[in-house]
C-alpha cells in the first residue's frame, strides 16, 4: 500500500465533505414528500436520466449558458470546471494504467507523481504525462483569469461583480492556491525524480538549479494536500456548495421535480445551487445606489444563511430579468414570491370577492382586467375588433372591475389569492365559453398557471395573430415604424414574444432594440414591487422610456396596460397597445369604423348611445 | 325637533385631545408618503374593492391620521393590493404599502 502521512488532511477533507453531503440530500430527498423514492427509481434508468447528464455536461462543466454572455468569463469558468473535471478523470485513467489494475487507493491518482517517482519510459504514459501538465496549464490560465476579474470585471462583461463574504473569500483563497501548489509540488518531484513533462520538468530543473528540490518537495505536497483538504471542508458553508448541489438539482428537475411554496425540497436546492456569479446584479433595474446589496444574489445569500429576509424579499419588480440570465437556471421570482409570507394573520373579507352574474352563454370571453379599465382604449379597441370578426363574444368585466388575484399571490398571499380567484372561476366555467381572451398580462398568468379550468385561455395578442391569420378581420397594411416593448408578464413569465411581433409586422415595420425578448427592461409599473417610492418608479419609467425611444420611432407598441400606462408619461413617440393599433388598422366591413373613428371611438363600439 | 320632521345629524368630528398618534407615526415611519395625502379620493374612485362594498382607501388614510384602529382593522381586509389606488394618485402615495403595513401591524396585534 501506498501511504505517506500527507495524505491525511486531503482523506479527512473529502470524508468530511461526504458525510455533509449524504446528510443535506438526504434531508432535502426526505422533504420532496411521498412517493419520491419511487418516482426518482422509475426515472433513473429513463431517458430523463440522459437528458440531465447530457444537461450537466454543458452547463456544469462547459457553462454553456456563461459563454453567452461573455466568452472570456465563459472561458474562465470552462478552464476550472471542466479541466479539473478531466484532471481527476484522466488522472485516476494514468494511475490505473500504470499499476495495471483499476482500483487503487482513492488518493493515489490525485497524489500520483508523489508516489510514481520513476521517469516514464512508455509512449502512453507520456502522453498522459503531457495530458496532465496541459490540462493543468488549463486550470492555471483559468486561475490567472479570475484573479484578473477580481481586479477589472468589466474586462469580462461584469459592470460589477459581488461583495463576497469574508467566508467566501477564504474559500476562494483555498480555491485558487490548489493549483499553483499542485504545480510547484510536482515540478519539484520532476526536479529531482525527473517525472514531469513539459511544463513541470522545465520548472523543476529550473529550481533544481537555485533551491533543495528533494528536501523541498514533501512540504509543498503536504501544503497541496492541507489545502485541497481546506477546500473540500470550507465547501458545504460557501458558495462552493454549488459545485455538488447543481448537478443535484439538474438531476431532479429532470426527473419532474418543480419548486414548491416553501423552502425546501427543490427550493432549498435551488438556494444552495446559487453560485454567486453576480450576473444578476447588473441586470436589476433598482437604483444600485439606494438598494444596495438588494440584488438576487444577496437576498439568495441572506435567505440560505437563515437570516431575516422579509424586507429584502418585498424590494423587487418581480421583472425576472435575473432569472432570465441566471446561468444556473434558478427560479428566482418564486424564491422571492415565497419569501413574502405575511407576518401577521391577513385575510380577505369575502364581501370584497363578490359572485360575478353570467346571463347569457357565449363562445369567446373577454376580460380586460382591472388594469385595462384604467386604460379604457384597449377594451373599447377589443370590442369593435370582436365585433368586427362576427364572433359570439362577451366582455366579463365591463360594468365592473374584478380582480384576478395575482397581486395578491405576488404580494406573497397565496391563499387569498386562491379564495378570490373563486367567484371569477365560477363566471368563467358558467358562461360556456370555449375561449378566454385576456388583454393584461398578469391576468393572463394566472388564468393560464393558477385557475386550471377546462377552456383555452389566450393573451388577445395570441388571439388577435388567430382571427387575422384565419382571415377573420382583414388588415390594411401600414408603413409605420414600431419598437415592440415585450411585458415582463407576458414575455419572460409566459414565454410569448413572437405573436405580438408578427401582427406588427403586418401593421409596418418593427424597428429592433437590443434589450428586446427576454432581456427586455421592466417598464417600472410592476403591481410585483409593493414599497417602492414614487421617485424610484420614476426613475425607471423614465430610463425604459428613453431606451425604447432612442431609434425615433413612429410608436412603441406594447401589449400590457400596465406598461402603457407607465411608458406613456415619459415617452416622447406615442405608446399604444396592439389591439389599439389592430382596430386602427382594420378594414371594417361597413366603413363605419373609418368614418367616425376621429370622432368618437366608444360610440362606434356601442358603449356609449 | 323631531316634531318638526328633523333630526340632528350625529355628529362627524374628531376630538383632537383624543388622537391615537401612535398609528400615524408607525405607517409614517414605513410608509412616508401617507403625508403627502390631499384627500382628493382618486384612489376610492378607482378602487376595485369599492365597486362592491363601502371600502373607502381614502378614509382609510383619514382614520390612521385620526387613530380609529378599530376602524381601520374592520376595513382593511377588505383590499384586494390590486395598486390601481396608487396608479391614479396626484401625490404619489403609495397607498397599497400603506394598507399592507396596516394589515401585517394590525395582524400582528402591535398596537
Amino acid at each position: 500500500m501506498r501511504f505517506d502521512y500527507f495524505v491525511v488532511p486531503f482523506c479527512f477533507g473529502f470524508g468530511y465533505l461526504i458525510i455533509i453531503l449524504v446528510f443535506k440530500y438526504g434531508r432535502w430527498i426526505r422533504e420532496l414528500g411521498e412517493g419520491t423514492a419511487l418516482r426518482i427509481f422509475k426515472s433513473l434508468l429513463s431517458r430523463k436520466t440522459l437528458q440531465a447528464l447530457s444537461e450537466i455536461f454543458l452547463e456544469c462543466l462547459v457553462h454553456r449558458k456563461v459563454f453567452r454572455i461573455n466568452l472570456l468569463l465563459g472561458y474562465m469558468h470552462m478552464s476550472l470546471a471542466l479541466g479539473w473535471f478531466l484532471l481527476i478523470v484522466i488522472g485516476k485513467f494514468e494511475a490505473s494504467y500504470f499499476t495495471g489494475e483499476f482500483t487503487n487507493e482513492f488518493y493515489f491518482p490525485i497524489f500520483f507523481r508523489f508516489f510514481e517517482l520513476n521517469p516514464h519510459r512508455t509512449f502512453a504514459l507520456q502522453f498522459f504525462n503531457a495530458l496532465m501538465d496541459l490540462l493543468l496549464l488549463f486550470i492555471l490560465s483559468g486561475v490567472a483569469l479570475a484573479i484578473y476579474k477580481r481586479f477589472k470585471s468589466s474586462a469580462m462583461g461584469m459592470n460589477s461583480s459581488t461583495r463576497h463574504t469574508s467566508g467566501d473569500k477564504w474559500a476562494l483563497a483555498l480555491l485558487w492556491m490548489i493549483f499553483p501548489l499542485r504545480l510547484l509540488a510536482e515540478s519539484l518531484t520532476a526536479g529531482f525524480a525527473g517525472n514531469g513533462s513539459f511544463l513541470t520538468q522545465p520548472l523543476g530543473n529550473l529550481l533544481g538549479m537555485i533551491f533543495p528540490v528533494r528536501s523541498l518537495a514533501t512540504p509543498f505536497w503536504w501544503g497541496y494536500s492541507i489545502v485541497l483538504g481546506g477546500f473540500m471542508v470550507a465547501l458545504p458553508y460557501s458558495r462552493y456548495m454549488h459545485i455538488p448541489t447543481e448537478i443535484f438539482l439538474i438531476l431532479l428537475k429532470n426527473w419532474g421535480f418543480r419548486p414548491g411554496e416553501s423552502i425546501s425540497g427543490v427550493v432549498a436546492c435551488e438556494l444552495y445551487s446559487c453560485s454567486r456569479c453576480g450576473i444578476c446584479i447588473d441586470r436589476c433595474q433598482m437604483d444600485p445606489a439606494i438598494n444596495k446589496k438588494n440584488q438576487m444574489v444577496y437576498f439568495l445569500r441572506e435567505l440560505r444563511a437563515g437570516n431575516e429576509v422579509t424586507q429584502m424579499a418585498h424590494n423587487c419588480l418581480l421583472c425576472g430579468r435575473c432569472q432570465e440570465i441566471c446561468p444556473v437556471g434558478l427560479d428566482l421570482t418564486n424564491l422571492r414570491m415565497i419569501s413574502r409570507k405575511p407576518k401577521g394573520s391577513f385575510h380577505i373579507n369575502p364581501s370584497s370577492s363578490p359572485s360575478i352574474p353570467v346571463h347569457s352563454s357565449t363562445n369567446v370571453l373577454y376580460f380586460a382586467g382591472c388594469m385595462g379599465s384604467l386604460t379604457p382604449g384597449i377594451g373599447r379597441s377589443m370590442e369593435v375588433i370582436l365585433k368586427e370578426s362576427g364572433e359570439n363574444y362577451l366582455f366579463l368585466d365591463k360594468e365592473k372591475s374584478y380582480c384576478c388575484g395575482r397581486p395578491l399571490k405576488l404580494a406573497g398571499h397565496m391563499e387569498e389569492a386562491e379564495k378570490i380567484s373563486q367567484n371569477i372561476k365560477e363566471a368563467i366555467v358558467s358562461s360556456g365559453a370555449h375561449t378566454l381572451v385576456t388583454s393584461c398580462p398578469i391576468c393572463y398568468k394566472s388564468f393560464k398557471d393558477d385557475y386550471r379550468c377546462n377552456l383555452r385561455v389566450l393573451h388577445h395578442s395570441e388571439y388577435l395573430l388567430e382571427i387575422i391569420q384565419s382571415r377573420l378581420i382583414l388588415i390594411e397594411p401600414g408603413n409605420q415604424r414600431f419598437v415592440y416593448h415585450d411585458p415582463c408578464e407576458l414575455g419572460r413569465k409566459s414565454g410569448i414574444y413572437n405573436q405580438p411581433r408578427e401582427i406588427l409586422d403586418l401593421l409596418g415595420n418593427i424597428t429592433n432594440v437590443e434589450e428586446a425578448y427576454g432581456k427586455s427592461m421592466c417598464c417600472g409599473g410592476s403591481v410585483g414591487h409593493l414599497s417602492i417610492s414614487m421617485d424610484e418608479r420614476e426613475q425607471i419609467q423614465k430610463s425604459t422610456s428613453i431606451y425604447l425611444n432612442q431609434n425615433n420611432p413612429d410608436c412603441i407598441a406594447t401589449a400590457c396596460p400596465l406598461c402603457k400606462k407607465s411608458l406613456a408619461k415619459y415617452s416622447e413617440s406615442q405608446v399604444k397597445d396592439i389591439a389599439e393599433l389592430v382596430a386602427e388598422n382594420m378594414i371594417q366591413s361597413n366603413f363605419k369604423y373609418h368614418r367616425t373613428r376621429k370622432s368618437n371611438p366608444a360610440k362606434v363600439a356601442g358603449i356609449v348611445s | 325637533m323631531s316634531k318638526w320632521g328633523f333630526t340632528a345629524i350625529k355628529t362627524n368630528q374628531s376630538d383632537l385631545d383624543l388622537v391615537d398618534h401612535g398609528l400615524i407615526a408607525t405607517i409614517g415611519n414605513l410608509e412616508p408618503s401617507i403625508f403627502w395625502c390631499i384627500g382628493c379620493g382618486s384612489c376610492s374612485a378607482t378602487c376595485t374593492s369599492a365597486q362592491f362594498n363601502n371600502f373607502n382607501p381614502r378614509r382609510i388614510i383619514h382614520a390612521i391620521r385620526s387613530g380609529h384602529v378599530k376602524y381601520i382593522t374592520d376595513e382593511v381586509d377588505k383590499c384586494l393590493l390590486c395598486g390601481k389606488c396608487q396608479m391614479v394618485c396626484p401625490r404619489h402615495v403609495n397607498t397599497r404599502n400603506i394598507i399592507l403595513n396596516v394589515k401585517q401591524i394590525t395582524g400582528q396585534n402591535a398596537i
